[in-house]
């Protein structure tokens, strides 16, 4: 308190005091505006980022149509893959690339079966039935 | 129980390790074995022109292989003085300077005759397509020059020595062909081996001479139904028929089932097969030539290509039908030979071409009454961004105030025609009188809009008043709905007649689409991919559904003007800054919204890109090997060890560093099996019912 005392003596610290009823709402007001603001904040970051995202697979679906051409023009990644499958030849190119693809592929079943595993479990423990069962009749009977 | 289970481990190992060796060693043994069954021989030939082309124009290319690949017979009669036999053409005698000097002279008007004039050979297409692809550039003009240069070089050393006999002057051509030019082809000597451009014109030279010689030779199958003597008479000057660019888009349009935009805003058109039915998208962006021919009374569309993607073609070597891709090359390769190819060495020739007829900057030379190329649509094709955002995605303010601002300026970029003009101006009213403002100045509007929305201090659009405006809409219709609770009669009835009126027109929209479930059913099931295009295709408004739901649209559009007041329509106030202007940001509850919508487009983008990049990996075999990053010094340093052969075991040193890598390969392969295979889960049922 003497601490502040000095310090409001010197002019280095002005404290806003609550003088009345209505500075206590405007302080509450403006904790809540500041939240308000941060969640505005956030809400355009989130804005930009799905702007990013767009052009990002806008950019993909780019990369993906022009697997076939020669044309590299803005595209860095394709001429430096075709750059590699010239320094490697066909045959260890395509080997790499079917190691590559057969990766991504097992990665994508394996995510599959853990988001099914989930599932069952999440099933299980909400209704007491298991997805397991309900598939392998369904199976079951369209495979008789 | 455990010896079974280590015999079915050691059997599927050895089964894995065979099927990868194995595998590996036929893939690496039918590459070549498929090429050589394939080419053709006349190929080869081609081959060696090109190679010879390449070489001249300082590509690397190999001369040994080219000499054993090539026809020798002429070479020899140049080097013994012989006579030999070129076909129709008769006989050229190299001991008599006047035949050598005629054969040249044919060869050099034949050329000209059949690059310039209709009669385009296989040989110069298959060389213009090549040296297109390596060089930019036109073999066969090339080595035109060359004939030229070589026949303007014989001219001087001829008048040098005006008094001498004919056997003196063959004896001269001769000498004069046998120094300059026939040295270059033998192995080792390659003229002057510190500037390969030197001999480029030589090069060219005997490669026309070559490449003539091959044509003169096959000129009685060289056009089916022509008769020797037309073939070989040098036709006239070639005379082409102007054509403007509308008739060229009215013939085209003749054949395209639809068109539509991609989501880059690039033009696609379908094209219709000979069974009738949509089989291919093009994009603007390929390279093609188009011709038309009637086959059992019915007319097709026939095209050419150029690009390495054209994989989608099959027909025989007079006409190619446009069919699902198909995914060898040797289709490709035939297709190239066989057809007359319209080549440029850019895109603003080819435009130039399509657009305006200049043939200045044709490579090869093409009769284009009955040719002609489509390379790129015209400029009203282009569409902007906001549409396609229209189209695609969900739109921002701005695509809708651009939108907004286009339509009044340029609606025949949008629907095309006068039809939707009406449609598209009530559009812009509903935009303009529901935005800010609108009250001041109509024609201001749609600018006005824009510099309000957009914040002063980030540069960036406040997107939420189209949330407003959604919600003075809500509201309005909520005030509507009001309004019909006032006289609930007179709503009713008004809504009957409005529905009766509408009725019987939706009955026919429906019943049409009904009429064609059938056939979108049986498009899915055959081609999945074919039947979401054309779905998507289905949001472009020249859709031939589109104008009879627009009517509709505009119907309910007006409906709604009316029974909304148009103070409804206007937006309030919405302050995008405190009034101490501190940066600080307003709160409403749409803010939240559009936060949790945010999040979840986020997840669903998340998605989409996943999906792409998983198509993109699938494509990755397509991309072609090229050069690219290498500079012109490691590409020649490549092709030396590639050429460099170990002494003893006859291996180059790239093809025994490549043979390590296959090794290292195969036990890399082996180790990771070894390293799973404890990993595989039998089932119960399998191993009893397979190694019991």
């Amino acid at each position: 308190m003497m601490l502040m005392y000095q310090l409001l003596s010197l002019g280095i610290y002005e404290s806003e005091s609550v003088s009345s009823i209505g500075d206590v709402i405007d302080k509450v007001l403006g904790f809540f505006s500041k939240i308000v603001e941060g969640i505005m904040t956030a809400i355009e970051a989130l804005n930009t980022l799905y702007e990013m995202l767009c052009d990002f697979d806008a950019r993909v679906i780019q990369m993906a149509e022009s697997c076939g051409s020669t044309e590299f023009v803005g595209m860095p990644v394709n001429e430096a893959i075709s750059t590699f499958r010239y320094l490697t030849g066909d045959v260890c190119f395509m080997m790499i690339y079917l190691t590559v693809l057969f990766g991504c592929l097992f990665t994508i079943y394996k995510l599959v079966t853990l988001l099914y595993e989930a599932i069952d479990a999440l099933v299980l423990q909400v209704s007491g039935v298991s997805c397991k069962s309900f598939f392998s009749g369904l199976l079951g009977k369209i495979f008789k | 129980m455990k010896k079974k289970v280590g015999k079915i481990k050691r059997f599927i190992a050895m089964l894995m390790v065979g099927i990868t060796l194995s595998s590996s060693v036929f893939y690496s043994y039918s590459l070549p074995a498929q090429a050589t069954a394939i080419l053709p021989a006349v190929e080869a030939v081609t081959e060696a022109l090109m190679t010879i082309f390449g070489y001249s124009l300082g590509l690397g290319k190999s001369v040994s292989s080219v000499s054993d690949s090539m026809d020798s017979s002429l070479l020899n009669s140049i080097y013994s003085g012989s006579a030999i036999d070129v076909g129709s053409y008769g006989t050229v005698d190299f001991s008599n300077g006047a035949s050598i000097y005629d054969f040249l002279t044919f060869t050099q008007d034949f050329m000209s005759s059949h690059i310039l004039g209709s009669y385009y050979h296989n040989y110069f297409a298959r060389m213009d397509y090549l040296s297109y692809k390596n060089s930019g550039t036109s073999a066969s003009k090339a080595m035109l020059e060359g004939m030229q240069t070589l026949i303007n070089d014989i001219d001087v050393e001829l008048s040098a020595q005006p008094d001498a006999d004919e056997e003196h002057r063959a004896a001269l051509i001769r000498e004069f062909m046998v120094t300059s030019i026939v040295p270059l082809l033998s192995p080792g000597g390659n003229g002057d081996d510190d500037d390969p451009h030197s001999t480029s014109k030589a090069w060219r030279a005997i490669a026309g001479l070559l490449a003539a010689f091959t044509a003169v030779s096959s000129i009685p199958v060289l056009e089916d139904g022509t008769e020797d003597e037309d073939a070989l008479a040098v036709p006239e000057d070639s005379e082409y028929t102007e054509y403007s660019n509308e008739d060229l888009v009215k013939n085209l349009n003749d054949y395209f089932s639809d068109y539509n935009y991609d989501s880059d805003g690039n033009y696609l058109c379908n094209f219709v097969c000979s069974d009738g039915q949509i089989c291919s998208v093009w994009s603007e962006d390929e390279f093609a030539g188009f011709w038309s021919a009637k086959s059992n009374g019915s007319e097709y569309l026939y095209i050419y290509g150029l690009s390495e993607v054209y994989y989608r073609f099959s027909g025989s070597s007079s006409s190619v039908v446009i069919s699902p891709k198909s995914s060898t090359s040797v289709v490709k390769k035939n297709l190239i030979v066989s057809n007359n190819l319209p080549m440029f060495a850019s895109q603003a020739e080819a435009y130039s071409f399509v657009m305006y007829g200049d043939k200045t900057f044709l490579l090869n030379g093409l009769d284009t009454e009955t040719i002609f190329i489509f390379y790129e649509t015209t400029p009203t094709c282009t569409v902007p961004e906001y549409v396609v955002n229209f189209m695609t995605k969900t739109p921002s303010t701005t695509d809708i105030t651009g939108l907004a601002t286009a339509l009044e300026n340029i609606p025949t970029d949008i629907a095309g025609t006068a039809e939707y003009i009406p449609a598209v101006e009530s559009v812009v009213q509903t935009a303009t009188d529901a935005l800010p403002e609108s009250s001041v100045n109509p024609d201001e509007v749609p600018e006005e809009s824009v510099e309000q929305e957009q914040d002063p201090e980030t540069g960036q659009f406040n997107y939420f008043n189209i949330l407003q405006l959604i919600l003075n809409a809500i509201k309005a219709i909520a005030e509507s709905v009001w309004k019909f609770f006032e006289n609930p009669m007179a709503g009713i009835l008004t809504g009957i007649n409005n529905l009766i009126e509408l009725l019987p027109n939706c009955f026919e929209l429906v019943r049409g689409w009904i009429e064609l479930l059938p056939s979108s059913i049986f498009l899915l099931f055959e081609s999945p991919l074919l039947t979401i295009q054309k779905t998507l295709a289905g949001l472009n408004p020249s859709e031939s559904w589109w104008p009879k739901l627009q009517p509709y649209l505009d119907k309910f559009l007006d409906l709604f003007q009316a029974s909304v007041p148009e103070a409804d329509l206007t937006v309030p106030d919405i302050p995008t800054e405190d009034d101490g202007g501190n940066g600080k940001h307003s709160f409403d509850l749409l803010s939240l919204l559009n936060g949790l919508w945010l999040l979840i487009m986020i997840l669903i983008m998340l998605l989409s890109i996943f999906l792409h990049l998983m198509i993109f990996i699938i494509n990755i075999f397509k991309i072609p090997a090229t050069t690219g990053y290498l500079n012109e010094n490691m590409v020649m340093g490549l092709n030396y060890i590639k050429t460099l052969e170990i002494t003893g075991i006859g291996l180059s040193v790239y093809d025994f560093m490549m043979g390590l890598v296959y090794i290292l390969m195969v036990f890399g392969v082996v180790k990771v099996l070894r390293a799973n295979i404890h990993h595989i889960k039998i089932p119960k049922s399998m191993r009893g019912g397979l190694f019991k």
